[in-house]
């Protein structure tokens, strides 16, 4: 199936900003992270939007966008 | 600090901190050992100083009753990583409930300062009455203790804040510096002056690499008092870093949290600077005084955008492996690194730059820095200029300071020089005031008279229970963006458990980017490994939840009613669609969180100011 996947910040570095990408059906956000090598801690993760947890599954056509997890100062 | 056994929880006053009171009016000085009434006492901060505070009663904050208070944490000077913190405690000259009796406040600020004057001798100096004249107080080692003089200060006068550190440095070599800038010495017409801290970096670069203290007016309550500056001065005195604290420090840097701030080269996101990528993903930048456009106008201040116009380089504080500091150099001629720009932290460059619709980097660099070397709070400052913005955006007719516009960076800079140098009171006051005057308050950004950091108000009901600051006490402005919760369940928790622990930094001198929570191990065993002290975890969260609760108890006392704690009203009248982030703060919801939240408070608030 095909996600789109947006990055932002510093994971764009040496990846991509956005991508249409192949998954194998039931594949989580997780699934996603670890094929792009993000460190999984300290990650905003998004599916068309909307918060979501990292075992969330994703559907042919869904958009994730996986964040930097920050904080102010 | 004398510490005479290992409890400070069943024990504390065998704990005993050094205090220096100086009688400005006098120019006399005394030293005592005080001993420890209480865990916060011990760990020192706002957590010592607030109970100082408490102690008075007062009504306005320029009297000469009002103290001021300098003191450090437990955890300052030692061989911690991020272990550099000063404190600065009054009641503030800006931050005032609607019955008009000024809020207890504290501002925390980096550079070696702090670790100098604990290297003095000294844990905490009360300055008390004022000066007739302008002086400057110096701290340094002797003999027999902590010696204290009185001087003249005329000299320094109308300098900047940088220009003051390095006139001092010159005199004294051996020695660190906090002082005011223009803003502070102009304090009837500036209320929100910052103290500005000496660091390593500028002293040897002779550039303005200073810190600040700038939240709640702290310099201009320097400038009433006249004290025009502070040197601690002292011989090094960093002791050997033991194995075990190799092993806190080595833990600080590869815990997740604080590689977050660390540079992007180190595996990090760069500093506080990568939030604005962040929050643009959910247009939730401030653009226009905190009103979102929707649209991409913000890129111009997305890092590899701003790198084409400078040289950035990552930087630390004295002996600290985060490195979170983004430092813009220009680039000479040669491609070689010029001078300074600016340090890029998310505040400052928000505030005077999208929010006050300018995303030219290069001319946000200059407004920072002219904001620092005047001397004043960069949130105040810039929260108050785009109300200013808004209002003339709304009334072209009938505007304010000669009707500068957002955008306008000449315009812009000139207010921003006016005000530093006391000549424009209605900025330099702040926007509480200035809105109360124009009758518009609903675009008005702050909160119990504190302006607000670039972090919506719309994404962070909690703010109505900051303390001193946003979101320096109030851990959750970035709670919306990051869990993506709007239940009421959640709000009341954060704010009650994690939120309010925020302020335990400031209590034991480590600075936020440590990314350990204070019930995290790394905190308790810092301390045990830095003093000798045993106090568990849950302890400590317990000592920094008094010293919240008796905050917000202070504040209470001083005058503020239940309905001053709220947000700016365009969050409940005017919600902005451009926010792709849940809309939830509603009038309703945001009752029932404060019933819910004083419910859990009140009680424990009880007994804890004297009576």
């Amino acid at each position: 199936m095909q996600i789109t996947v947006k990055l932002y910040g510093s994971l764009c570095i040496g990846r991509f900003h956005s991508a249409v990408r192949e998954y194998p059906d039931s594949s989580t956000i997780q699934t996603i992270v670890t094929d792009l090598g993000i460190p999984s801690e300290y990650l905003i993760r998004l599916k068309n939007g909307y918060h979501v947890p990292l075992e969330e599954v994703v559907q042919n056509g869904d958009t994730v966008s996986l964040l930097p997890m920050l904080d102010g100062g | 600090m004398r510490i005479l056994s290992q409890n400070p929880v069943t024990d504390p006053s065998t704990v005993l901190y050094r205090r220096c009171v100086v009688d400005l009016e006098t120019g006399t000085a005394t030293q005592e050992d005080v001993p420890c009434k209480n865990l916060e006492d011990v760990l020192g901060g706002f957590g010592r100083s607030y109970q100082i505070l408490a102690e008075r009663k007062i009504k306005e904050a320029y009297c000469p009753e009002n103290p001021l208070i300098l003191n450090i944490g437990i955890l300052t000077g030692s061989t911690v990583m991020t272990g550099l913190r000063s404190y600065f405690s009054s009641y503030s000259p800006l931050k005032q409930s609607r019955r008009g009796l000024p809020s207890a406040m504290w501002s925390a600020g980096s550079g070696n300062f702090g670790n100098k004057l604990k290297w003095t001798g000294l844990d905490e100096v009360i300055f008390e009455n004022r000066s007739t004249t302008p002086i400057y107080a110096v701290f340094s080692e002797g003999e027999n203790g902590p010696r204290v003089e009185i001087k003249p200060a005329d000299h320094l006068l109308g300098l900047t804040g940088h220009e003051k550190i390095m006139a001092l440095h010159s005199e004294y070599k051996d020695a660190h510096f906090a002082v005011i800038g223009p803003a502070g010495e102009n304090f009837n017409n500036v209320y929100m002056g910052a103290i500005v801290l000496s660091t390593d970096n500028q002293l040897k670069s002779g550039e303005g690499k200073s810190r600040f203290a700038g939240r709640g007016g702290m310099g201009s309550m320097m400038g009433y008092k006249n004290l025009i500056a502070i040197v601690a001065q002292s011989s090094d005195k960093m002791g050997k870093t033991t194995p075990d604290m190799r092993d806190v420090n080595r833990d600080v840097i590869k815990n997740g949290g604080s590689a977050r701030f660390q540079p992007v080269s180190q595996g990090g996101h760069g500093g506080t600077w990568a939030n604005i990528d962040v929050l643009q993903a959910f247009h939730a930048v401030p653009e226009n005084n905190f009103r979102p456009k929707g649209d991409e106008d913000v890129a111009g201040l997305f890092r590899p955008n701003v790198e084409k116009d400078f040289d950035v380089h990552s930087e630390a504080c004295f002996r600290c492996g985060i490195r979170c500091h983004n430092n813009l150099y220009h680039r000479n001629a040669d491609g070689s690194r010029g001078a300074l720009a600016a340090k890029f932290d998310f505040e400052p460059l928000i505030l005077f730059g999208s929010n006050i619709g300018i995303n030219d980097s290069r001319q946000v660099t200059e407004l920072i820095h002219l904001c620092d070397y005047l001397g004043m709070d960069a949130i105040s400052l810039g929260s108050t200029i785009s109300y200013v913005l808004d209002y003339n955006a709304r009334h072209p007719d009938q505007p304010l300071c000669d009707g500068v516009a957002f955008g306008q960076f000449d315009q812009i800079r000139e207010l921003i020089v006016r005000t530093g140098r006391g000549k424009l009171s209605e900025v330099g006051r702040g926007v509480k005031r200035l809105s109360e005057q124009t009758g518009e308050t609903s675009y008005a950004m702050h909160v119990k008279g504190l302006e607000l950091p670039a972090y919506l108000p719309e994404t962070n009901p909690a703010y109505a229970f900051a303390i001193a600051g946003g979101h320096m006490s109030m851990g959750t402005h970035m709670y919306l963006a990051k869990e993506g919760k709007t239940g009421l369940d959640d709000w009341v928790e954060v704010i009650t458990r994690q939120g309010l622990l925020q302020v335990g930094y400031d209590m034991i001198g480590l600075c936020k980017f440590v990314g350990v929570g204070m019930g995290h191990e790394l905190i308790s065993r810092a301390i045990g490994e830095a003093t000798g002290l045993k106090v568990s975890s849950e302890e400590i969260v317990a000592a920094v939840r008094r010293a919240y609760l008796r905050g917000l108890a202070l504040e209470l006392r001083q005058g503020y009613e239940d309905d001053e704690y709220t947000l700016p009203g365009q969050v409940f009248e005017n919600p902005n669609p451009n926010v792709t982030l849940p809309a939830f703060v509603t009038r309703e919801f945001f009752a029932r969180m404060k019933q819910r939240v004083w419910a859990i408070f009140k009680p424990e608030m009880e007994g804890l100011l004297p009576e």
